[in-house]
């Protein structure tokens, strides 16, 4: 194919703004796929995408229209992705900037202008859900000239009902340039997305940027200096369709026998083992998890279960990291790296459905960077883990900056709570009279635990937030240890600040209380700190529990009954002599309604 | 047309009567509103159900009669009168048979308690519940403490054999209005008495309430408080807490229900009466409009059935012994189930002994006092 006829674009949005809709739309539109086969949102391919309504993993297809040769890359959604979003952009260049005629601007729309700029991509504006009653497509364009697009560039169409999706097309075709036609240099291909088939192993998506590949050829992956031999290539339409060769400018696939996607990893360059590239594409870089928590079977027998399932997900998804690790109160599992809390989710929701495994999951943490006194210095994710605080000389905990996309009427609500949760003010802009950008540096352990939704209850569901790690800095930081009838239970200690300690063990003692059935004794629930007793409740022993009317000869019922009441035990974490369900594991997170 | 299930014997028959003039807010049995008509035609489908019932019994030995409710006493004599007489033409019942009938004080008169009496009832069970009138209205029982009284001395002009039932750990109710209340359930000395704490079911408009925080229920502690001074009053007074929630003077043990304890079969009349014959378990469906629809059409009565496996027969076995103060016998469960009690629960039931919940001796296990109070925790222990 002549690259003139070629178009790499993208589509990028808001999550919820329409974006899978448009796409499909687009591939009813032009034929690519039929309706009999249409099933709501084509690209997304895992229900629990469909369910959600958010894409986890890139996909790409190429569309056959009026000669030419389109290639819609469809990005993950969510800030957890944020540098597959980068690669997918990488690899096009131009974007479907979608926003929602009602909705307008958002904190990741801002996102993704940005990133779209940086990739100096050609914006085509479209303000989608132009048939809601609420659409209010001025308002958008209005928005669109302060963030300095050309609003007479916008498109108006709604996803929904198909409306000027010939427009968008033809737009695609007259406004994003052609990719780089090449001359003789050597193969550059870069993988924008890869996942692991168990017949044909993993599947690169790429994008040629110079050279071509066909089958047979050896390839290398620059970034580990691995080589393969070609099996396949071609391109998908939506499904994999051989081709001979793929050259500079197309979109397609590699299959090349690769066993482990972490040898395939997305940002990398592909190129010829006997003819390679000087320089790799730009902008690769592994990405590392940055939140961390234990991923425990409830019932213990299911431990190697638990692990199958895990190896078979990691398989897929070469930023989801996995080791053993051992708990006193929960016995054996798993600590587990995830991109963000919604990766975090996606993963555990996927192990309790598809491997129906009862799981118990311990509060999300990050990876913190201490400095002992005698000069050793640890990488420690699991709170459980701290040394003690004599042994300490000083703790570095990850930051980021984090970006709040909100109506000016909540600036003061959010602002409050950034400082509640040790945000540092750095910068505050008007997208326009009424929309403000918030900036704030933070610390990543205060975002993961239930910052997303204090900010969506404190601004009425307004705020968009999004986050970029900056670095790790010095911050004073203690263990919090809680105490179950007496003993430490390893898998509620969580890192809190000093200054927040005694609040903080309040709080978490009052919420344990209500969470913890009562027991045939009293369990007193205390929280300390470097074995220090801040705070105290209890939790006062059954006195009565019987069904008390057993008569009539209804008798299955109450069986029912007392099997419900069973049921729920089953569920529950023994420890030492106390049965502790599994959300208590996660009370840590949900801090702030009682403080 | 399901297959028709099979009872080789049944020693209980009850018979539910699902009206009622007023439902009672706690109340989650089957009842609709009081309609004469409607109750004639239900006695037809009665009789209709009874007619198909009595060819599905091999032997036709019944050792006690439960009409319950809803309220029964809104029956008329004569209707008691022909649906007894039709059940002993078709069943064999010996003079010792238990034959009950519930009743709510505001309907029961002294001509209906006499009508009952030739009917062949010989025992009446009294909803009584409070003689304190500030419960009885949160009870909804539109009765008061004298009609509650008067109710109890006409019944015992008539009757020996009587029960009286008693609801207690009810909201704010003090020690001192429930010692009041039985005081004078005590001073009427009667054979038998029901005591529950009030319990709320979902689908009552309790539920509802309690929900929305209209009213709190005592904690447990005044629950268990208030059951334990029951216990000891009516010990000193002469009964015997023969199960949970029952008392009874000697040899006046209520039959029927000790049938129910004692895993025996029995035999099920009207929308939401239940049925057993050992191994299935069925209940009517709970609506009258279709039962009354089926009897028209001559079709057969809805069910809700339950195939027990033999994990729920053993399961229910136990709790339902362990509930009765003759407990559970080891080598009886043996003889029923052809199963070694003690390869099957012995650890847990150690644990138990252990925690003071259970007590065992000559080969039977009994609730301690601990253990009736903690009733939920040991039976748990044999469901699956």
């Amino acid at each position: 194919m002549q690259t003139d006829m070629i178009r790499n674009f993208c589509i990028i949005a808001h999550i919820d703004h329409g974006k899978s809709t448009l796409a499909d739309r687009m591939l009813e539109f032009t034929n690519t796929i039929t309706d009999r086969n249409m099933q709501a949102q084509v690209l997304d391919k895992m229900d629990l995408e469909r369910e959600r309504g958010i894409t986890i993993k890139a996909q790409a297809v190429t569309i056959d229209y009026q000669g030419y040769e389109l290639n819609l890359i469809d990005t993950p959604g969510h800030v957890d992705f944020s540098y597959e979003v980068s690669r997918s952009l990488a690899a096009c260049e131009g974007a479907l900037l979608v926003i929602d005629a009602a909705q307008g601007v958002e904190a990741q729309t801002m996102a993704n202008i940005y990133l779209a700029l940086e990739h100096d991509l050609e914006i085509i504006p479209v303000i989608n859900k132009i048939d809601l009653p609420a659409a209010n497509p001025d308002m958008v364009k209005e928005q669109l000239l302060d963030i300095g697009i050309d609003p007479d560039e916008a498109i108006l169409a709604s996803a929904k009902d198909g409306t000027n999706i010939d427009k968008i097309l033809d737009a695609v075709i007259e406004r994003v340039p052609a990719p780089y036609a090449g001359g003789n240099e050597p193969l550059r291909a870069l993988v924008f997305d890869s996942f692991y088939d168990s017949y044909q192993g993993v599947i690169a998506y790429v994008r040629i940027v110079e050279g071509s590949v066909k089958k047979d050829d050896i390839i290398l992956l620059m970034s580990n200096k691995k080589s393969y031999e070609v099996d396949e290539v071609g391109f998908f339409a939506p499904d994999m369709k051989e081709k001979d060769e793929l050259s500079s400018g197309e979109v397609g696939y590699i299959i090349a026998g690769i066993k482990d996607v972490r040898n395939c990893r997305v940002g990398d360059t592909i190129t010829k083992k006997d003819r390679p590239a000087d320089k790799a594409l730009p902008g690769y870089k592994k990405v590392k998890p940055m939140v961390f928590s234990g991923l425990y079977p409830t019932d213990n027998a299911d431990y190697e279960v638990l692990k199958e399932a895990l190896e078979k997900l990691q398989l897929n998804d070469a930023s989801f990291t996995f080791e053993a690790e051992t708990s006193e109160a929960l016995g054996f599992g798993f600590r587990c790296g995830f991109l963000g809390l919604l990766h975090m989710e996606v993963i555990q929701e996927r192990l309790e459905r598809e491997y129906d495994l009862d799981l118990v999951i311990t509060a999300p943490s990050v990876e913190y960077k201490i400095i002992k006194k005698n000069g050793e210095e640890l990488e420690i994710e699991n709170p459980a883990l701290f040394p003690d605080p004599s042994e300490t000389e000083k703790i570095k905990e990850p930051f980021v900056t984090a970006e709040i996309h909100l109506p000016e009427e909540y600036v003061g609500q959010a602002m409050e709570l950034c400082q509640e949760n040790r945000g540092e003010f750095k910068d505050m802009q008007y997208v326009n009279q009424d929309r403000v950008n918030l900036k704030y540096e933070m610390p990543l352990s205060e975002i993961i635990t239930d910052f997303f939704n204090q900010l969506k209850s404190r601004t009425r569901g307004y705020a968009t937030l999004d986050y970029e790690f900056e670095g790790y800095k010095e911050s004073k930081l203690v263990k919090l240890d809680i105490l179950v009838n007496k003993e430490v239970v390893d898998a509620l200690s969580t890192i809190v600040h000093e200054e927040n300690s005694y609040q903080r063990g309040n709080a978490l003692t009052r919420k344990l209380k209500e969470v913890i059935p009562r027991h045939m004794f009293k369990v007193p629930i205390q929280a300390a700190v470097g074995g220090k007793i801040i705070a105290r409740v209890n939790i006062p022993a059954v006195r009565k529990n019987v069904l008390q009317k057993c008569y009539g000869g209804d008798v299955s019922r109450k069986r029912k009954l007392l099997e419900k009441q069973k049921e729920g035990k089953k569920r529950m974490k023994q420890v030492g002599s106390v049965e502790i369900p599994q959300e208590a594991f996660m009370t840590v997170l949900e801090r702030h309604e009682d403080e | 047309m399901s297959k028709e299930i099979r009872f080789n014997e049944a020693s209980a028959l009850y018979i539910h009567i699902p009206f009622c003039l007023s439902k009672c807010p706690y109340c989650d049995f089957y009842s609709v509103e009081y309609d004469k008509k409607r109750v004639d035609l239900y006695w037809a489908a009665l009789f209709q159900e009874l007619e198909s019932l009595i060819k599905s019994v091999d032997n036709k030995l019944l050792r006690s009669i439960y009409i319950g409710g809803g309220t029964p006493s809104l029956i008329s004599g004569e209707k008691i009168f022909a649906l007894l007489k039709k059940i002993r033409s078709s069943f064999q019942l010996p003079p010792t048979a238990e034959i009950t009938i519930e009743a709510n004080p505001l309907s029961l008169s002294e001509e209906k308690i006499i009508a009952y009496k030739r009917a062949g009832v010989n025992r009446i069970s009294l909803g009584i519940q409070s003689f304190n009138n500030k419960f009885l209205d949160f009870l909804g029982r539109n009765s008061s403490r004298e009609k509650n009284i008067d109710s109890i001395k006409l019944l015992k002009k008539y009757f020996s054999n009587y029960s009286l039932d008693l609801i207690f750990a009810l909201p704010e109710q003090s020690g001192e209005e429930f010692k009041r209340d039985l005081e004078i359930l005590s001073s009427f000395n009667p054979p038998h008495i029901s005591l529950y704490n009030l319990e709320i079911h979902e689908q009552t408009p309790f539920y509802q309430r309690l929900e929305k925080g209209e009213f709190k229920l005592p904690a447990d502690k005044i629950d268990a408080e208030m059951y334990n001074f029951a216990q000891n009053f009516f010990l000193k007074a002469g009964y015997n807490n023969y199960e949970i929630s029952n008392f009874a003077k000697s040899g006046y043990r209520a039959q029927h229900n000790y049938l129910y304890w004692r895993y025996n079969s029995y035999l099920a009349l009207g929308p939401g009466a239940a049925a057993f014959n050992g191994k299935i378990r069925y209940k009517n469906r709970a609506d009258l409009n279709k039962y009354l629809k089926s009897f028209l059409a001559d079709q057969k009565v809805e069910r809700e059935i339950n195939f027990l496996t033999k994990e729920d027969r053993m399961a229910e076995y136990c709790f339902l012994a362990l509930r009765t103060r003759a407990g559970l016998s080891l080598h009886q469960f043996y003889l029923n189930f052809k199963e070694d009690f003690n390869n099957l629960y012995r650890d847990s039931v150690d644990k138990l002994k252990n925690k003071s919940l259970l007590a065992e001796s000559n080969n039977r296990l009994y609730l301690t006092a601990k253990g009736k109070l903690l009733a939920n925790e040991v039976f748990l222990v044999f469901l699956k």
